[in-house]
């Protein structure tokens, strides 16, 4: 096993993503390399740091507004872009349907860009898979973890110039 | 009506070879076993300095505030590129920002290899498997005050 690849499975042992048998070779591992053991006790403390400032569930009313706003704009997008279908004329024959398969083409796609706002978590079985992450950035620490609101998956850079920043994040 | 139909009938060919191109074209990527996808990426900029609501941060901007305490969002950059799996590609996101992406298909994923560059210094590198549609959230470079958040989305 080389370094990169023992913090890699330390990583997924502190998420409990590592079987069983993998876990029994990096503790191995780990006690011939006390530089991984600090490690992982940095990894542990910046979970917990997270945890502990993770943002409040609940909205601000400016931003619950703006999602209200938001789904009004969505939801008249695609009644807009039917209207237009309505002036065309049957006489016009083969024309009059193929300016409708692409008028639904867009639609559709207009759809797919705009999605109305969907509050649940994305499902287990579609969430993003990371299998490393690295930074070139000084001083830097690289970090993946999982929203639970969301279900969306955060790969995260933290400098040291940026901690101020980086209470943002969940 | 003859001068009529001779006018009307190259048009209609044309039309139908338009649209019989457009039809069959898909086609041949799905028997070759290729795979089309739309590679996504959305730059922004995430501060507590109030900005302007963009319509472009529509769809994911709703998320973004459930992640993070940043009050205010701002696009910098929308790329997108069309890519034919597997494949790799060169975004440039703007402001100095690039992004190299490696992308192949796999069990019904995208796996993508992906490295975000400031000028010659990597900021993150990264491999992941995304499901289309699942956005994956790539973030932390500080930016203006703010940091800097790089949405990444396969279609």
């Amino acid at each position: 096993m080389n370094p990169e690849k023992a913090a890699r499975w330390l990583s997924m042992a502190l998420d409990n993503e590592l079987p069983e048998a993998r876990r029994t070779q990096l503790e191995r591992y780990l006690e011939q390399h006390p530089e991984l053991v600090q490690l992982r006790q940095q990894w542990q403390q910046l979970g917990e740091h997270c945890r502990r400032t993770a943002p409040a569930p609940d909205q601000t009313p400016a931003a619950a507004w703006q999602d209200v706003q938001r789904a009004l704009r969505q939801q008249n997008a695609p009644r807009e872009a039917h209207a237009t279908i309505l002036p065309l004329r049957p006489r016009w024959g083969w024309l009059a349907a193929a300016a409708a398969v692409l008028i639904m083409a867009g639609v559709w796609g207009w759809n797919l860009r705009s999605p109305s706002l969907d509050l649940r978590p994305i499902a287990l079985a579609d969430r993003t898979q990371v299998e490393w992450v690295e930074t070139d950035l000084p001083d830097a620490m690289s970090m993946v973890y999982e929203d639970s609101t969301t279900g969306l998956t955060v790969i995260w850079v933290m400098t040291s110039d940026n901690g101020e920043e980086d209470e943002h994040a969940g | 009506m003859l001068a009529k139909h001779s006018h009307t009938q190259p048009r209609k060919r044309w039309l139908a070879l338009w649209l019989g191109l457009v039809l069959w074209l898909p086609l041949v990527g799905v028997a070759n076993g290729q795979t089309t996808v739309n590679v996504d990426a959305l730059l922004i900029h995430a501060s507590d300095r109030p900005a302007a609501l963009d319509a472009r941060l529509d769809r994911v901007e709703y998320r973004l505030r459930r992640i993070f305490q940043f009050e205010h969002y701002a696009l910098l950059n929308n790329t997108q590129s069309l890519l034919t799996l597997p494949s790799q590609t060169r975004l440039d996101l703007g402001h100095g920002y690039t992004l190299h992406i490696n992308a192949a298909p796999r069990n019904g994923r995208v796996r993508a290899e992906v490295q975000w560059y400031q000028g010659r210094t990597r900021l993150l590198s990264t491999s992941v498997a995304q499901r289309r549609g699942v956005p994956a959230i790539l973030g932390g470079p500080a930016y203006q005050g703010g940091t800097l958040i790089l949405v990444l989305e396969f279609n």
